[in-house]
């Protein structure tokens, strides 16, 4: 089965990005014959948390098994180190049908963003500017994509708010972009520009990806449904950037709850996302999975 | 070495030796293996799992508890201290029976609605009938003789309680009780979960399996109390055969039951 890679980006935080990676991730494990890699590239690290839980992801840190780490030994360091050592495997904490689900994670560390700034110094000092420091950090991620391309059946992105050059190196060598969107007039707004960015990127980078919103943290007020209607609208036409899910994400308190650190639990994954969460990421599956 | 992995045994064992609790409480054999994969970051199968806790039993290393899929705990010569005392349950499934025989008695035979002139009985079946064959001994039967206004002859109808503790309620009790309904027209589980009790967080996959099967779901509150027993789901009708159920019961009751039965069905 090919490989699908999936960023999950939205210029706004407080979305559900992470929790749609978490879910998204855990929920197309379960399948089988599936295996995924979580790929943090948020400064926040908290899909890491989340995934790891806090004595591995302690451990990762420790151990400098980070993304940061990697792309500081390869970007400053010239190091040449091969990304294979940087990711955990096995690292979740669930399982489904009596088998452990196959998720690997690439983590994140609350040092990114002080690693971003400090590649963008040194390469920026070398005269590199900053179209030419996306474009090596491309160089580094994409082979590497190919080999995750190899090894994986799914790889999730889980990006920082707003367009860094760590970002536009995941939704360059994405096949599948997911904007997480809540729908309201300001969300609207924002995916109006992040829209155009991604046109951009894609220009820039020549990558075929395709672009879905994904509606997140949907209420009941007429206001949430008027602008749904109207990204539904901005979706799927002749000149659109994006397509939109079926699948909606409501706003609930299980969200978060199912994200909760898990450090002294195993359960199982229906334990994990009981009714109605588990429907809605399994509808979310289908649809990725349907994507060709 | 199993074969397709790349992991020993033996390195399995061992880190299962490391993760057990040192003062011996169980850890149930999914979460273990969840645990020992995480650690190790390699898969583990089912089978090169338990060839290692096969490993540690022929050393005395660990010993094993059943439900919810079995668990392993440190043996008394690691841990120093005997872990069976550690599993103890306030509410063994022993002392359950005598409350759960008489809330059927007095309180779930009223709620089958029966016709006037019907008849009922309770037996327990945990220790009666064959001893081979899985899943087969419900704890408890209920049996009722129906008889109608206008409709010739009587209706019998058989209904099958599986109990399980507060750790013991799980899928695969759901399982256990659907299992039993090969010999019967309803079953049930009847699972002792106080409110507030820590294993609830299983309760939504439970009666999920529970409404996908038809088995019908009763949660014991407080086992003094039968008035705070609940009953969260009904059973589906199973069309079980006549003499299926025949054979059934006569394995089961006793020579005195299956007289008052006769009676009751025949008029004898």
């Amino acid at each position: 089965m090919a490989c699908k890679v999936i960023s999950v980006v939205n210029m706004k935080g407080g979305v559900g990005k992470t929790s749609t990676v978490i879910g998204l991730g855990e929920t197309l494990a379960t399948n089988p014959s599936d295996s995924v890699l979580v790929v943090d590239v948020d400064t926040q690290a908290n899909a890491s948390y989340c995934l790891a839980g806090e004595e591995i992801f302690k451990e990762l840190v420790r151990d400098e098994r980070t993304i940061d780490a990697f792309l500081h030994r390869r970007l400053v360091d010239g190091d040449n180190c091969e990304i294979e050592r940087f990711i955990r495997k096995h690292v979740s904490h669930l399982s489904h049908q009596n088998r452990h689900l196959d998720i690997s994670l690439l983590a994140s560390s609350p040092d990114l963003r002080v690693t971003e700034r400090e590649i963008i110094f040194y390469l920026t000092k070398r005269n590199l500017s900053m179209e030419a420091i996306e474009g090596k950090t491309i160089g580094i991620l994409a082979p590497a994509i190919e080999l995750f391309r190899q090894q994986y059946t799914y790889v999730i992105f889980d990006c920082a708010p707003g367009i860094s050059a760590f970002t536009t190196a995941a939704i360059s060598v994405s096949d599948i972009i997911i904007i997480p969107t809540i729908p309201d007039f300001l969300s609207t707004l924002g995916l109006a520009a992040f829209a155009r960015s991604i046109l951009k990127e894609r220009r820039h980078n020549r990558s075929n990806s395709a672009a879905y919103v994904l509606i997140t943290r949907k209420n009941k007020t007429k206001h949430h449904k008027e602008h749904h209607d109207l990204i539904k609208g901005r979706a799927g036409g002749p000149d659109s950037v994006f397509g939109i899910f079926d699948t909606v994400i409501p706003e609930s308190a299980i969200i978060p709850q199912a994200l909760r650190s898990v450090n002294d639990a195993h359960p199982t994954y229906t334990q994990k996302y009981a009714d109605p969460i588990g429907n809605i990421f399994s509808g979310l599956a289908k649809e990725i999975r349907g994507i060709k | 070495m199993v074969p397709g992995v790349q992991v020993s045994v033996e390195k399995v064992a061992h880190r299962i030796v490391e993760l057990l609790p040192e003062d011996g409480s169980p850890v149930i054999n999914r979460v273990m293996r969840t645990m020992v994969a995480r650690t190790l970051e390699v898969a583990v199968s089912p089978e090169l799992y338990f060839a290692a806790l096969d490993y540690l039993a022929l050393k005395k290393r660990i010993g094993r508890s059943r439900g919810q899929g079995g668990g392993v705990f440190l043996a008394q010569e690691v841990s120093g201290e005997t872990p069976a005392s550690k599993i103890k349950d306030s509410w063994p499934e022993a002392k359950l029976m005598e409350p759960l025989e008489r809330y059927l008695k007095e309180h779930f035979v009223k709620t089958l609605d029966l016709p006037s002139g019907s008849t009922w009985m309770i037996a327990n079946a945990s220790s009666a009938g064959p001893k081979s064959g899985q899943w087969s001994r419900p704890d408890f039967i209920a049996v009722s003789v129906m008889r109608f206004q206008l409709l010739p002859g009587r209706n019998v109808q058989v209904h099958s309680f599986e109990l399980k503790t507060e750790t013991g309620g799980s899928v695969q009790a759901v399982h256990e009780a659907l299992a039993q309904t090969r010999f019967t027209h309803f079953g049930h589980l009847v699972w002792h979960l106080p409110c507030g009790s820590k294993d609830e967080v299983r309760l939504a996959d439970v009666t999920a399996q529970c409404e996908t099967h038809g088995i019908g779901l009763i949660l014991i509150r407080d086992p003094d109390q039968p008035g705070t027993w609940e009953i969260k789901l009904d059973p589906a009708y199973k069309d079980t055969s006549a003499a299926t159920v025949d054979a059934f019961l006569l394995s089961r009751l006793s020579g005195h039951q299956t007289g008052q039965l006769k009676k009751a069905v025949f008029g004898e």
